[in-house]
């Protein structure tokens, strides 16, 4: 385990080709969504959640004010 | 089953896109325990409506051949839900949620639309809220009741060519629609890392 003071950790930073190789293959996702209705279901997706919960206290709400 | 300038496959995928955001709204916190349901052509009815509504008013709007923008498209989703509301009540039980009842349509609608133009609207306040929820909840347009009028009749099932002649009232209130549309499209919020 090398010392923080190791003055190696000065030398030009240098990564190994194999890594370089390995990120470079990465490309973009090829299952993002294409379509409209791919597109619109993903962001409906996504906020699903949160939507739901502020629905439900909406509806609450919407019931405690009814009541006085 | 038809829509002038749309092709089956196009209508088949926007009533699937409908019947997933009708499925997710039956299944929110809020409804899951209700008697809401829908008819099983109701997807299909949305898809005919939406571009039927589409078409009508790019004629009125729009050069041949060009599309609507995001702002447009989620405001005629909107419009399309309200009018149509195809969750209902069992008819076969009694009423025990009136609100989830009343409200279920509007909510559809704005989280279909919203989600097209990414607006947090149910991130704004309660009262903001209910003011276009309740408009929503009495969303007519006269041009889709003769449609719905139509399609009632062959039971839901559509074997005709589906056109609307937006009027200048049912215009009126879709321009102001659409005008809150571009206003949401400014308000955003931004696409997660995860997509």
């Amino acid at each position: 385990m090398p010392s923080a003071d190791d003055p190696r950790l000065l030398a030009p930073f240098k990564v190994s080709g194999k890594a370089v190789d390995h990120e470079r293959n990465v490309r973009d996702d090829n299952n993002a969504p294409k379509t409209d209705e791919q597109i619109w279901l993903a962001a409906a997706a996504e906020q699903n959640e949160e939507i739901s919960t502020l629905e439900e206290k909406y509806l609450d709400e919407l019931r405690r004010r009814a009541k006085k | 089953m038809s829509v002038a300038e749309r092709s089956p496959e196009d209508i088949a995928a926007r009533a699937d896109y409908f019947q997933t955001m009708i499925e997710m709204q039956l299944s929110a916190s809020g409804f899951r325990d209700t008697d809401l349901l829908y008819h099983p052509e109701m997807p299909n009815i949305l898809a005919h409506v939406y571009f039927a509504l589409t078409n009508s008013y790019k004629n009125l709007y729009l050069n041949p051949g060009s599309r609507t923008d995001s702002a447009k498209r989620a405001a005629l989703t909107c419009v399309t839900i309200a009018a149509v509301a195809p969750i209902r009540p069992d008819p076969g039980k009694n009423r025990l949620d009136e609100e989830a009842e009343l409200y279920a349509n509007p909510m559809l609608a704005m989280r279909c639309a919203c989600s097209i133009v990414r607006h947090p609207f149910h991130k704004r306040t309660w009262d903001d809220q209910r003011r276009i929820y309740r408009a929503l909840i009495n969303y007519r347009l006269d041009c889709v009741e003769k449609v719905l009028e139509k399609i009632r009749k062959s039971n839901g099932k559509i074997d005709f060519e589906v056109s609307v002649d937006i009027t200048e009232e049912d215009e009126a209130k879709l321009n102001l629609l659409i005008d809150d549309f571009v206003v949401y499209s400014y308000l955003t919020y931004p696409i997660q890392w995860e997509r």
